[in-house]
């Protein structure tokens, strides 16, 4: 049986003794092209989207998408929905199509390309309880970085109540979206804040039936210290709340014990997370992934400084953001005209400010868009 | 140069010399021999002090004597001079220098000999003479024994072996009869059985460290003959295997005797010797790596091993996930490992035997031994409660990491801790020789705590009652009593809300009684039976914190009764061929309160669920039961060549339960019940011994095949922990294993050691009706420990009595291991999630570390009042860095492996250990 913690323990022993990390190859070539499927069908209306793909090399950048299959769902009220491939292996409902209620059943029905059929389990839409809120706490942490204990927020979700005779197979995802607004403004180019993106890297599942209550309160969606540069300047997080079916709940529950994997013989045996995704003629021929329909709710909040009375660090705290002043005379003589950016210059005074990092006036030298997100309510 | 003549004292020395004859041949030295520098030295000590030593002129030629200051002490004097020499010195009589080689004189026996005689005491002198002279006699006269005349062309020769003097028993005497090849070997209270024709014979009577004797009998009829042996003047160094082990080790299949002493002189891991990691190094015994609490013995899964501690079997043996061993190897008198021919009383694990047996305690003397490691500090106590009856030995053993986890600040582990300490204690009473009483306990406690959110305790506790009586000289009984418990628990502290505390206990209670009667010299019969019940509290789950809304999961215990009653036969059926074999018929009831599931058409997953019987307290919810088998041999077939056979037929009801790699302390222990029928095992081997110049060398070479019904095997996502029906998630696979094992050790001289390699083969077949739980679909795959080359060497060099150095070198091939071969992309989770091989279809790369230590001895005197030693080791000399486990890790650019390490670069570590 796993033991969650066994990094720990080698971490004793990189202390009496030299314990190393070392990259390893084994130098595999030859793999199965194994079937890829993501599906899911929600109560919320469509598109609903399928994604077909072969599983690539470890190191490779390149996908391989699967290509001119024939997808549908199907549910148990003999309604079947015919998707279309929108961009190589994505396939999607058109909005009319079909939509997915609670207590109905589908299925997914694959046929590829090279003859292949594969069919999913009957998945059945459960309504998820809703997201009640999602909050900030103080909390402290130990910092492995800054060897110290640092204040610092947890993030929490708390759902609604539920009827104490269900139960539910609970999922979280987030998406975090940060505002970075630049150091500073320079003659030299438009003033624009940037806004960057990121998922929850950590599977977060949930069984009900494991609790006596019949709502979660303070669930620990993730935790930040003070040091992190995501709060200076705006923060949101979307957080969607799914109610999967039992396949689809083992299935990310194998996906989150295989990848936890920190290198110990403690550690399970790693092993290929069960599929409800089946060949209709052998089963020998393996399928990776998931169909699933689930109940979703979704909810965006804003958190914005200070929070709790801390001082969260702003991302240039990376770079040397320094501002230097010169004569401006001296300055177009000098080599640092190409090396470095003109914040501003004034006559009254004869004085030129500059920066040397491009980073510092700019951005989007970082983060992915200069664009500001539609759902965003604030400056 | 002015010399006493040499005849001056010997008077004097008369008792001396004969109770040592060894003495009798000392060379004195004329003035006309030739002097070395030795000899030059020697010679200036009689001069300087007036005194006369006594030696042997051989005994100079490999030594090197220091020269010394003639204004010291004759005591300093002496002390400088034989310095890092294997030459000890004894003053007797102000005026005269015995020396000896190898190990000093036996002090408690000069004394009583010599030094505690009143100036006076010409009596008691002349009593000790013809004590000698009554030996001497009995040496030579023809000893008649039994009734002239009586009918019968055999008969059988007892008797009882002690020390002059001291009547100290002598086990392991060999008697052996000059000129005809037959011999025995005392048992444990120093009395033989020989079944000689009717006749003449010569006897001669050996042991360690005593004189040998010969006797000389006419023999007509069944008779007595106790036989006293003279102590050896030069008391051979400490010899670790004795006779009877030796013998044993011959003509025993798969048997190895480990001794504490030898395990301690050999390089360990932080100072912290481990008997049962150390016999890693023997052919055929084999753990998945270094963090490995358990092990392997010819491709028997880790839960098929039975660990006796003074007749206990233990749960655990390792402190910190096996790091680090349970029990102090200081502590330990000696371990009997079988991993092939099973001894009769023991049964219930289906690969091997480990029966180690803790010191004792010397009944004369009391001692205090401790030792200082950079993990540990241990202390022991051993020592005569009631003078030759009671003795008892009692030690404990703390870590004080935390301190020096503190004092070097690893940030990693700030609000970390980790801690364990051990302590146990053990009784002896030997009432005459017939009867002998032992009581042990022993408990350890593991706690791990990480960050002050997650915990990890584990509680050893054993107990254990021997009684062994002798009720003749032909019948003996031996019983013990044991008990034990062993709890482990986990507390995680996500959140207050979701604080949980997890835990498991099993409790074991066991008699087991036997007797042993010799029919004929040639012939014993043994019987018992064994009472097992257990008891195991599956894992359970309660809130650790007020407002922690985790449900609380309180399974049934799980209840068992075990009972098996064995009978054997020890037949040696011709002079050169002996036979055991038994049978040994087992029981198992699991007893309720139980719920147990019924599926359909042998398929055990719940859709396949049929019915749920439920069964009350004590209520028979299964019973299983079975023969089991053993039989061994051994045909001498020349001279020191055996040729040794073994198969065992074994059956096992309770099961370790794990998903991973290695055994960890948090798996799962299952009993059987309808869906988890117990494991038999059928393994067959065969050996030939070669004991090669009277034991100096012994050469072996063992072939093996095992073959395992219903070994457990898991499916993939198995989950164990809190599952009220685990039969669902384990395959009852099949296993073989088979293996070619050879060794060659050197046991004698200065430099010993063994060279061992196994090559072998242990692979597992998992298929059922249900398609999950085919593993690599249904076909056979090699099991998370097979290492198919394993090679080691133990060299040993003692070039002074005062240094050790030992060399331990291990290669093996890697362990076998799941990788991933591909990615998959799930773009609407944003996640791309690694692809995994078949199961063990790949191996890490090989194995290979090489161990050196050196222990020096502070002194060598037989009984100072400070004893001392320190060792120095080096562990991993080369540095190589052996991949411990292969893991892979997501960053921007993509997967990519990694090779985890533990022991990466040499540690050095330093041990102290003393005596007082």
């Amino acid at each position: 049986m796993k033991l969650k913690h066994l990094k720990w323990i080698f971490l004793f022993f990189s202390w009496v003794v030299t314990c190393c990390t070392d990259p390893f190859d084994p130098g595999i070539t030859d793999y199965e092209k194994v079937l890829v499927v993501e599906g899911l069908i929600t109560d919320q209306p469509g598109p609903y989207r399928v994604t077909l793909s072969r599983t690539t090399p470890i190191n490779s950048e390149e996908a391989i998408a699967e290509e001119g299959a024939l997808v549908r769902i199907s549910d148990d009220h003999g309604n079947e929905a015919v998707l279309q491939e929108t961009s190589p292996g994505v396939y999607e409902t058109q909005k009319t199509d079909i939509q997915g209620v609670s207590g109905r059943a589908y299925t997914l029905h694959i046929h590829t390309y090279n003859g292949q059929t594969f069919e999913s389990e009957q998945v059945v839409l459960q309504t998820v309880p809703e997201i009640d809120s999602i909050y900030t706490t103080y909390q402290e942490k130990y910092s492995f970085d800054y060897n110290k204990i640092l204040p610092g927020i947890q993030i929490n979700v708390d759902t609604e109540a539920w009827d104490p005779q269900e139960d539910y197979y609970l999922k979280w995802d987030y998406e975090e979206t940060w505002k970075i607004e630049p150091l500073w403004r320079s003659v030299e180019m438009e003033y624009k804040p940037c806004w960057k993106k990121e998922y929850n890297n950590a599977v977060l599942l949930e069984n009900t039936s494991e609790y006596t209550s019949n709502q979660l309160v303070g669930y620990p969606l993730t935790q930040y210290s003070n040091e992190s540069y995501k709060f200076f300047d705006g923060y949101s997080i979307l957080v969607t709340q799914y109610a999967l079916n039992h396949s689809a709940y083992q299935f990310w529950k194998m996906v989150d014990e295989s990848s936890k994997d920190n290198g110990s013989i403690f550690d399970n045996v790693p092993f290929n997370p069960q599929s409800n995704i089946f060949n209709s003629g052998d089963d020998a021929t393996r399928v990776f992934g998931y169909f699933d329909a689930a109940g979703v709710d979704q909810k965006r909040v804003y958190f914005e400084t200070p929070l709790h009375g801390l001082n969260f660090k702003s991302y240039y705290s990376h770079f040397d953001c320094d501002l230097y002043m010169m004569r401006p005379s001296l300055y177009y003589n000098s080599g640092k005209v190409h090396k470095s950016w003109v914040l501003w210059e004034n006559p009254l005074i004869d004085t030129l400010a500059y920066t040397f990092d491009k980073e510092c006036i700019d951005c989007s030298m970082f983060t992915t868009t200069t664009k500001k997100p539609s759902f965003w309510a604030y400056d | 140069m002015k010399h006493n003549s040499p005849l001056k004292n010997i008077s004097l020395l008369l008792p001396f010399i004969t109770l040592f004859p060894v003495f009798c041949s000392f060379t004195w030295l004329a003035d006309d021999e030739p002097m070395s520098d030795n000899v030059e030295i020697i010679e200036k000590i009689e001069s300087s002090f007036e005194v006369k030593v006594f030696y042997r002129k051989a005994w100079l030629e490999h030594e090197r004597l220091n020269d010394f200051d003639p204004a010291m002490k004759l005591t300093s004097a002496l002390e400088e001079v034989f310095d890092g020499t294997l030459l000890y010195y004894f003053i007797y009589q102000e005026d005269t220098v015995i020396l000896t080689k190898g190990d000093p004189l036996d002090a408690s026996l000069v004394s009583s000999t010599i030094f505690n005689e009143p100036a006076t005491g010409k009596s008691d002198t002349l009593d000790r003479e013809a004590a000698l002279e009554n030996i001497r006699e009995q040496a030579n006269q023809i000893h008649q024994i039994g009734i002239p005349g009586k009918a019968g062309k055999t008969a059988v020769l007892s008797g009882k072996i002690t020390g002059l003097y001291s009547n100290q028993q002598l086990p392991g005497t060999s008697v052996f009869i000059e000129g005809e090849n037959n011999g025995t070997i005392a048992d444990g209270d120093g009395t033989y059985r020989i079944a000689l024709t009717t006749g003449y014979h010569e006897i001669r009577f050996t042991h360690v460290g005593m004189k040998p004797a010969v006797r000389k009998i006419q023999l007509y009829s069944d008779g007595d003959l106790d036989v006293q042996l003279q102590q050896e003047a030069t008391s051979l160094k400490q010899v670790f295997i004795t006779a009877e082990a030796a013998k044993k080790e011959r003509e025993h299949i798969g048997f190895e005797k480990l001794e504490s002493e030898k395990i301690t002189e050999l390089p360990s891991f932080m100072g912290e010797a481990d008997i049962i990691k150390h016999s890693l190094l023997l052919p055929g015994i084999q753990s998945t790596g270094e963090g490995d609490m358990r092990f392997n013995v010819r491709g028997g899964k880790n839960d098929q091993n039975l660990v006796l501690l003074d007749g206990m079997h233990s749960y655990s043996n390792s402190h910190f996930f096996g790091f680090f061993p349970g029990i102090s190897a200081g502590l330990v008198k000696d371990a009997e490992f079988y991993k092939a021919g099973m001894p009769l009383q023991y049964g219930g694990r289906i690969s091997s035997v480990y029966n180690i047996t803790l010191d004792p305690g010397n009944t004369s003397e009391l001692s205090l031994h401790g030792g200082v490691s950079p993990v540990s500090l241990n202390l022991a106590v051993k020592g005569p409660l009631i003078n030759e009856k009671l003795s008892f030995s009692a030690g404990a053993r703390k870590t004080y990491s935390n301190w020096v986890m503190d004092l070097f600040s690893v940030r990693e582990l700030t609000h970390s801790s980790m801690g364990f300490h051990d302590y146990q204690m053990k009784l002896s009473w030997r009432d005459n020789d017939k009867l002998s009483i032992s009581g042990f306990f022993y408990q350890s406690y593991d706690d791990f705590v990480l960050h002050q959110d997650s915990s990890y305790t584990f509680t050893n506790q054993l107990a254990s009652l021997n009684v062994n009586y002798h009720l003749s000289n032909q019948t003996a009984f031996h019983a013990t009593l044991g008990y034990t418990r062993y709890n482990t628990s986990r507390t995680q502290r996500p959140s207050r809300f979701l604080a949980a505390r997890f835990e498991q206990a099993i409790e074991d209670y066991k008699f087991s009684a036997s007797l042993t009667h010799q029919i004929h010299p040639n012939h014993e019969i043994l019987g018992g039976i064994n009472v097992l019940r257990n008891t195991i509290d599956p894992w359970s789950r309660e809130k650790d914190s007020e407002q922690s809304i985790v449900k609380p999961v309180a399974p049934n215990s799980d209840k068992a009764l075990q009972g098996a009653i064995y009978l054997g036969d020890h037949l040696q059926l011709t002079p050169r061929f002996k036979l055991k074999a038994g049978i040994r018929y087992n029981m198992y009831a699991l007893l309720g309160r139980e719920t147990l599931y019924e599926f359909r058409d042998d398929r055990i997953h719940m859709d396949y669920l049929e019915d749920t019987h439920t069964y009350d307290e004590n209520e028979l919810a299964y019973f299983n039961g079975g023969p089991e088998y053993r039989i061994s041999g051994s045909y001498q077939l020349v001279n020191h060549q055996y040729l040794n056979f073994g198969y065992d037929h074994n059956r096992q009801y309770i099961h370790l339960l794990t998903n991973t790699q290695a055994a960890s302390p948090v798996d799962s222990w299952q009993l059987s019940n309808e869906n988890i029928p117990p494991q038999v095992g059928d393994h067959l081997s065969i050996g030939y011994k070669n004991d090669i110049r009277r034991g100096r060398y012994i050469a072996s070479l063992d072939l093996y095949y095992k073959s395992i019904r219903n070994i457990k095997d898991f499916i993939d996502g198995s989950q164990f922990e809190l599952n009220p029906h685990p039969e669902t998630e384990i395959v009852n696979a099949r296993s073989q294993s088979y293996g070619l094992e050879m060794i060659l050790k050197k046991k004698k001289g200065r430099l010993t050691g063994w060279i061992a390699y196994t090559l072998s083969k242990a692979k597992i077949k998992a298929q059922s009706q249900v398609a999950e739980k085919n593993i690599n679909n249904g076909a056979y795959y090699p099991a998370s420990f097979d290492k198919p080359h394993n090679l080691s060497m133990v060299i040993n060099y003692e070039p002074t009595r005062r240094l050790m150095i030992s060399n331990v070198i291990r290669f093996s091939s890697g362990i076998p291991m799941t990788l991933p071969v591909a990615k998959a992309s799930l773009p609407g989770s944003q996640r791309e999630v690694l692809f995994y091989s078949r199961r063990n279809e790949y191996r890490i790369p090989h194995y290979f570390r090489y161990d050196i230590s050196l222990t020096y001895r502070g002194t060598l005197k037989k009984d100072p009042l400070w004893q001392s030693e320190w060792a120095f080791s080096l562990y991993n000399v080369t540095g190589r860095r052996n991949p411990y486990s292969i893991f892979y890790k997501k960053s921007h650019s993509g997967f990519r492996g990694y090779q985890l390490s533990i022991f990466g670069e040499p540690i050095p570590t330093i041990t102290y250990q003393f005596k007082f």
